[in-house]
């Protein structure tokens, strides 16, 4: 098996080439990401799962990316904002200030960065914008989270 | 009693989550001509898939996936095999390495958006009008022009009432002023980095540019003109879905004036919102609110083109061709639709993500339906769950900017850009021996300092053979002792379920050329080829010689045609010629792949072998 695959190698390496090669038309600083927009449908994503699971999903992206910014970021809202605002839209939401399930996962994402105390306070009313009922959702998010 | 406190002890001790493992899979995807004929890896956590992939440039950069996007891209379109080897991990360290990957994707993306806002910036100073990284996102949903009748809409009024009791009287007109302030304010420092150091651990945050902040703010002030000078939807931009299934009844319209009134607050707060880029979501919102009043008011379900602009089609000759094959897709989504709308109206409360789930697969069934009705060009890809039509910037928006400042800034972002480029082929250059597809999973799984025996010994395993850089060297070195499954290809699991129902005989007859084969059709992607060559090793040089007169004949129509079709044929034969060398010697690289499919369903991304 070893013996076939590396003659396999030797003869193919120089024919082809290993690895996947974008074929996005974009260039190639732009177009990290995942399988291009313009070439994927819905014929592969989530049309079957179910509205709890789309909801779980997108919660888990907001609280990852809220994760990853505030563990390797300085805070700059809007860098921020517009990391959320896209992951909203892929998810169909437009106003995701008022979205329970964003706010909620913002808090557990700030949770799971270890915030805590003033800091976190601060993280929260700036972006909630000082909105009581704002601040209520990611403290119920940021509570709920282990 | 002791007995009981034992195996109490022994029960949590072997269920405690620091010990319980979970699988980490390890991909190695099968050969095929195209963009990965020497085969391909990727990583697989639970629903995510994350590879690594070439880009133009000379740079190879982490993609992640859903599954199913996954499956169905190089599964089943590309008709390549997986081989799936699990390895378990602790909990901890599962959900480590995760994390890691997790983070090194927002981080290489964020690394994207400031390229992108430089090349923004750059085109903004240079007045490219045109290109769409200027455009006014949302503003193209809508007419240019007021309506002639000058009748406001319902919602449109309840927009403005909500507005007076919100904000006070004349809102719209002192927001205007507010931001046209805060347009001629902008500072003109007009690109404020002047130290780039990127990095694989730090995310980047992207400066809010002059050309941004410009463009955003013109957008909200297009925004305010459209709902205070009352501009409807754009004709083109919406549909109304026909037939029964789509009818609404009095509960289903009352659910939508429900909805509706939550988005219609929901839009009078966006307006006050601190987001740089509202005028982007309020215009998407405004479409949906005005999409449902058409909705309410005629009774029968109206949605907006989701669309996204520019995307792939299927020319009408086509559609003919894949008939049957987009029958059957609408067939399938009509059934999910009615199963949708259902869930949709008995939720207690309708909510935004799942309308606009509805709004999409509506899309996708009725473009459909309405390019088989109708023998018009099918959209097949591109639905957003957000519609978003944009227009180019207006001219007469563009600010007052000094010339000599201008010219300065556009060196500095040229220079930046200069050094932009340097730093990221430094961390990403691609190489084919040391930084491609395999190097950098097992170089970020290294770097991902997780201190876990199972990685540790998976790494060794990897460094200790010097042709793991080769993807299915690579997947054999670290399967020696882990459980391996297949999954097949599209083609594999068509010919399984054939040989099964009919005579091996007329099967083998009917499917080993591509002449007569009932489910390939021949596609762009694929070189020219007679015989498929990857079921069957023996036949197989046999088959390749036949493959490789098959490609040189057509090299001659290529070399005819030539003057006529910039050589895309001469390609396809050439190779053709180079997938056919490897099947004289028993070797196949080459199995056909297929352009347009069957929607997947979830249990065909699950780790099975009838998968």
């Amino acid at each position: 098996m070893k013996m076939r695959s590396f003659l396999l190698a030797a003869i193919i390496l120089p024919l082809t080439q290993a690895c996947s090669f974008s074929t996005s038309s974009e260039s190639s600083s732009a177009s990290s990401g995942s399988t291009s927009d313009s070439v994927k449908s819905i014929s592969s994503p989530s049309s079957s799962t179910s509205s709890e699971e789309d909801t779980k999903d997108y919660q888990v992206q907001v609280m990852n990316y809220t994760n990853v910014y505030f563990t390797s970021a300085e805070f700059d809202s809007a860098t921020y904002n517009i990391g959320i605002s896209e992951l909203a839209e892929a998810a169909g939401i437009a106003n995701w200030e008022d979205d329970a399930d964003t706010l909620t996962a913002i808090g557990k994402g700030l949770k799971k960065d270890n915030i805590t105390g003033s800091l976190y306070e601060a993280y929260k009313i700036r972006i909630s914008s000082k909105n009581v009922t704002r601040m209520n959702l990611i403290q119920k998010g940021y509570e709920s989270q282990d | 009693m002791t007995i009981l406190l034992f195996l109490c002890a022994v029960f949590c001790f072997i269920s405690s989550p620091q010990l319980s493992a979970k699988a980490l899979e390890f991909l190695y995807i099968n050969a095929n001509e195209g963009t990965a004929s020497g085969g391909h890896v990727a990583l697989r956590f639970e629903k995510e898939t994350f590879h690594f992939q070439h880009y133009d440039g000379g740079i190879i950069r982490i993609v992640r996936d859903l599954n199913l996007d996954f499956d169905y891209q190089y599964r089943y379109l590309e008709n390549r095999s997986f081989y799936v080897a699990s390895v378990d991990l602790t909990s901890p360290a599962f959900k480590q390495l995760h994390e890691y990957f997790t983070k090194q994707f927002f981080l290489q993306k964020q690394q994207d958006k400031l390229l992108k806002e430089l090349n923004r910036s750059l085109l903004f100073f240079k007045q490219e009008f045109d290109h769409p990284l200027l455009s006014l996102q949302g503003a193209g949903l809508f007419n240019d022009q007021p309506s002639r009748t000058g009748n406001k809409s319902s919602a449109q009024s309840k927009l403005l009432r909500l507005f007076d009791e919100l904000y006070g009287d004349d809102f719209l007109h002192k927001k205007q002023l507010e931001l046209s302030k805060k347009k001629s304010a902008i500072p003109n420092d007009l690109w404020q980095k002047n130290r780039l150091l990127l990095s694989d651990a730090l995310f980047v945050n992207v400066p809010y540019s002059f050309a941004s902040q410009t463009i955003d703010i013109s957008n909200q002030l297009l925004f305010l003109d459209v709902i205070s000078q009352g501009f409807g939807l754009n004709e083109k931009n919406y549909f109304t879905a026909e037939g029964a299934d789509f009818k609404l009844s009095k509960t289903e319209i009352a659910q939508l004036k429900i909805f509706q009134t939550d988005l219609l607050k929901s839009l009078t707060r966006l307006v006050d919102s601190n987001r740089p880029d509202w005028g982007k979501s309020a215009f998407a919102l405004y479409a949906r609110i005005l999409s449902l009043e058409l909705s309410i008011q005629s009774g029968q379900l109206v949605f907006l083109d989701s669309f996204k602009e520019g995307v792939v089609a299927v020319k009408a000759e086509e559609v003919i061709k894949y008939k049957t094959l987009f029958q059957a897709q609408n067939d399938q989504a009509l059934s999910y639709l009615k199963k949708k709308k259902q869930q949709l109206f008995t939720a207690k409360k309708i909510k935004e993500k799942d309308y606009s789930l509805l709004e999409v697969v509506s899309n996708y069934y009725h473009e459909r339906q309405r390019g088989l009705n109708y023998f018009q060009a099918i959209r097949v890809a591109g639905e957003k769950r957000l519609a978003v039509k944009t227009i180019s910037f207006p001219e007469a928006m563009y600010p007052e900017l000094d010339k000599q400042e201008v010219i300065a800034a556009i060196k500095h972002l040229e220079d930046y850009k200069q050094k932009y480029k340097q730093q990221i082929i430094a961390m990403y250059a691609y190489n084919i021996f040391s930084r491609n597809c395999v190097t950098e999973v097992f170089r970020n799984i290294n770097q991902s300092g997780i201190d876990d025996k199972t990685l540790a010994k998976l790494n060794s395993q990897i460094t200790s053979d010097f042709a793991t850089f080769i993807p299915f060297r690579a997947f054999d070195s670290l399967a020696e002792n882990t459980r391996v499954i297949q999954k097949k290809s599209f083609r594999e699991q068509v010919l399984e379920k054939m040989y099964a129902d009919e005579n091996d005989v007329k099967v083998f007859l009917r499917e080993f050329n591509t002449l007569s084969a009932i489910d390939y059709k021949f596609n762009e992607r694929d070189s020219v080829f007679l015989f498929f060559t990857s079921e069957n090793i023996w036949s197989r040089p046999l088959l390749g010689v036949g493959n490789l007169l098959t490609a040189a004949g057509y090299s001659i129509y290529g070399g005819l045609a030539l003057p006529f079709d910039s050589g895309k044929a001469l390609r396809s034969a050439g190779m053709g010629v180079v997938m056919s060398l490897p099947e004289l010697v028993f070797f196949n690289i080459r199995k056909g792949s297929y352009q347009y499919l069957l929607p997947l369903t979830a249990k065909n991304s699950i780790n099975s072998n009838a998968g």
